[in-house]
């Protein structure tokens, strides 16, 4: 289940709408501890976002996810099964 | 229970390690001027561009369509074939009398060099409204050389070039503003994204459903007046515009200064 979670996020960073990717990365931080999602989101940024950044922001989505996937720790620890 | 900690150490290890190397790329690209992105760029474009011709090559080879689906699409074909041949004419019939009375205004017909660049990105996976071209500094792309779509239609310039690949920014990109000329006014128009964009003019400045819009300075259309509302009570009237070209189907894109 991770292992398409991931290909999906990473065709879908290509291909798909953006929203497809956000629901399938916030879902593989809420399950897993997804380190791959901060490819991804490196991916996204680096693919889409000019040198100078949007608004001056070099990186977006890199950020946001980093703190999604250390922000869920807590949960994933105290609901989820282990990984 | 020092052992439970330890274990939890382990797991979180990964996490760690690619926490850490996400701040390396981000120092390293911040640093060195965005080296890192157009090296990454140039190899997804390859990438992008290789898995969608195995797409094209997989949808046209009919192995999955039925008979019935196209003999259909045949038809449509067909139809579309001779509509097509009937714009054809007329637009024969209208580039000669548009060259008819270039020649009776003396106006020389200087068209800007460009080149054209395959998109090697999907315009609707791009969160901001950002496209990879096929084309860059050793092609003789600029930064600020405007991308046309068909029917001389500029949708975007180009942000940043990188030696084989650049970026464009569509001018409809959400909060993106582009100075634009309608009805003879000079505005400035803000992307709402999806090719629609937005201009508040004073209601003094006449503006109908299908006028042409042009990008200020140049001779390339921006879009075409899709909805104009005015109010009683407002002084200004919001003209909505439209690109006339489906931005989620283009291909290719000229890139000229």
């Amino acid at each position: 289940m991770r292992l398409f979670l991931v290909g999906m996020t990473c065709a879908g960073a290509l291909f798909a709408a953006p929203w497809v990717v956000v629901i399938a990365m916030v879902l593989l931080m809420i399950r897993w501890r997804a380190w791959e999602v901060v490819g991804i989101a490196l991916l996204i940024d680096m693919l889409y976002i000019p040198i100078g950044g949007i608004f001056g922001v070099p990186f977006i989505i890199t950020p946001i996810a980093l703190l999604m996937l250390w922000g869920f720790e807590p949960l994933r620890e105290h609901w989820l099964l282990p990984a | 229970m020092h052992s439970f900690q330890q274990n939890k150490k382990k797991t979180r290890y990964p996490l760690v390690v690619v926490t850490l190397l996400a701040v390396v790329v981000i120092l390293v690209d911040v640093l060195f001027g965005g080296s890192v992105r157009t090296t990454a760029r140039s190899g997804i474009a390859l990438v992008h561009v290789g898995a969608t011709g195995a797409l094209e090559r997989v949808s046209t080879s009919g192995f999955f369509q039925t008979k019935r689906r196209l003999a259909l699409e045949n038809t449509q074909l067909k139809e579309e074939l001779r509509a097509l041949k009937v714009l054809r004419f007329e637009n024969d019939v209208v580039r000669a009398e548009n060259n008819v009375l270039r020649d009776l205004l003396n106006v020389a017909d200087e068209r800007p060099e460009g080149v054209t660049a395959r998109i090697a990105s999907s315009i609707i996976a791009s969160p901001f409204s950002t496209i990879v071209v096929r084309a860059g500094e050793r092609h003789g792309v600029r930064v600020g050389d405007f991308a046309i779509a068909s029917g001389d239609v500029a949708v975007g310039e180009v942000l940043e070039v990188g030696d084989g690949t650049a970026l464009v920014g569509l001018f409809t990109a959400p909060g993106s503003d582009t100075d634009v000329s309608i009805a003879g006014a000079l505005v400035s128009a803000e992307g709402r994204g999806g090719g629609n964009a937005h201009v508040q003019l004073p209601r003094s400045i006449s503006v109908a459903k299908g006028d042409l819009v042009f990008v200020a300075g140049s001779e390339f259309a921006f879009g075409i007046v899709g909805s104009v509302e005015v109010s009683a009570a407002d002084a200004f009237q919001d003209v909505f515009i439209r690109v006339p070209t489906n931005l989620n189907e283009l291909t290719f894109v000229k890139l000229v200064h």
